[in-house]
């Protein structure tokens, strides 16, 4: 197990792999989300509540999830950069961290969207579960603003790292923010006592949606921590070989 | 056509959707971007020090 995990560490080895799953993941991630769209869109039934506008879930709430994935990815490998002095997971932190963000602003506009014609307002600042969320896209900004302003690499390592850590503690706080508090959003809809609460028919669709989104997640940021890990071994004979192969004139 | 109105909520669903589709083609635009930034300044870095030999 150790030899595995030392061999995937291994930059080259990380690099080689990477580029053989990128197509996977973008091909069956795309696939799920083209199948929950339509099935999100025109084949799930009406919500008694919300009528059509309950159907913005089905970007939402993966790009929510993906927003506290990403979070506890960035975190994780921080964390196994800290103790382990494993540059892989340092790099692969620092590409969680843009498109953590970015799904952030995601389920914050829609969800705004959504907020709008349910609670008949854009924002409300006192919400709990809003005002979370929003904290964490600024743990984004932070912790990349934190590395752009230290060319040390590897000081920029340490410092982002006990930054993700410490921010790490707001994941629990949106997830559990609708129990522990009052708030205009409403309570979990799939992971709850009882099992999930809304219609098979609208469910699936759902899930492939979180799975579609987790998918293209993972080809974004094994893209990303490729570029990441050639800038890191620039230096490095794979990458120079990698660049500029053999017999090619300067 | 009925089935693309989404009853008096067309705008939110469909606005929704259309910046859902925007953010995710920036992200794969901007990986696909950082990585041909990488290669390039590995290579002009690799030709300067090459020259300078």
């Amino acid at each position: 197990m150790w030899n595995f995990l030392q061999k995937m560490a291994s930059p080259p080895h990380f690099y080689g792999l990477s580029a053989r799953m990128i197509p996977w993941l973008y091909a069956t991630g795309l696939a799920a989300v083209v199948y929950g769209t339509v099935a999100g869109l025109f084949y799930a039934p009406v919500d008694e509540e919300m009528n059509d506008g309950f159907r913005i879930i089905y970007v939402h709430v993966p790009a929510a999830y993906i927003s506290m994935a990403a979070y506890m990815v960035m975190a994780i490998g921080a964390g196994i950069g800290l103790i382990w002095r494993m540059k892989l997971a340092h790099a692969v932190a620092a590409a969680a961290a843009p498109l953590g963000a970015w799904f952030t602003f995601l389920a914050l506009l829609t969800g705004s969207i959504w907020g709008r014609p349910m609670w008949g307002t854009w924002w409300e600042w006192g919400d709990p579960r809003l005002t979370s969320e929003l904290l964490m896209l600024f743990l984004y900004f932070g912790y990349m603003a934190l590395r752009a302003a230290i060319d040390d690499t590897v000081k920029a390592d340490k410092a982002s790292a006990v930054l993700a850590l410490v921010g790490a503690v707001n994941v629990p706080i949106i997830h559990f923010s609708v129990e522990w508090w009052t708030s205009l959003h409403q309570g979990a809809t799939l992971v709850r006592e009882g099992g999930p609460g809304i219609h098979p028919d609208m469910l699936y669709p759902l899930l492939a949606m979180i799975l579609g989104f987790t998918l293209l997640f993972g080809a974004l940021l094994l893209a990303r921590v490729r570029a990441e890990v050639l800038h890191r071994e620039r230096r490095t004979r794979w990458v120079r070989d990698l660049v500029m192969p053999a017999g090619e004139v300067c | 056509m009925d089935i693309f109105m989404m009853g008096k909520y067309s705008a939110h669903v469909w606005s929704s959707f259309g910046i859902t589709a925007i953010v995710i083609a920036v992200c794969v635009l901007q990986a696909r971007r950082l990585q041909h930034n990488v290669l390039q300044d590995i290579r002009t870095r690799l030709r300067a020090t090459e020259a300078d030999q």
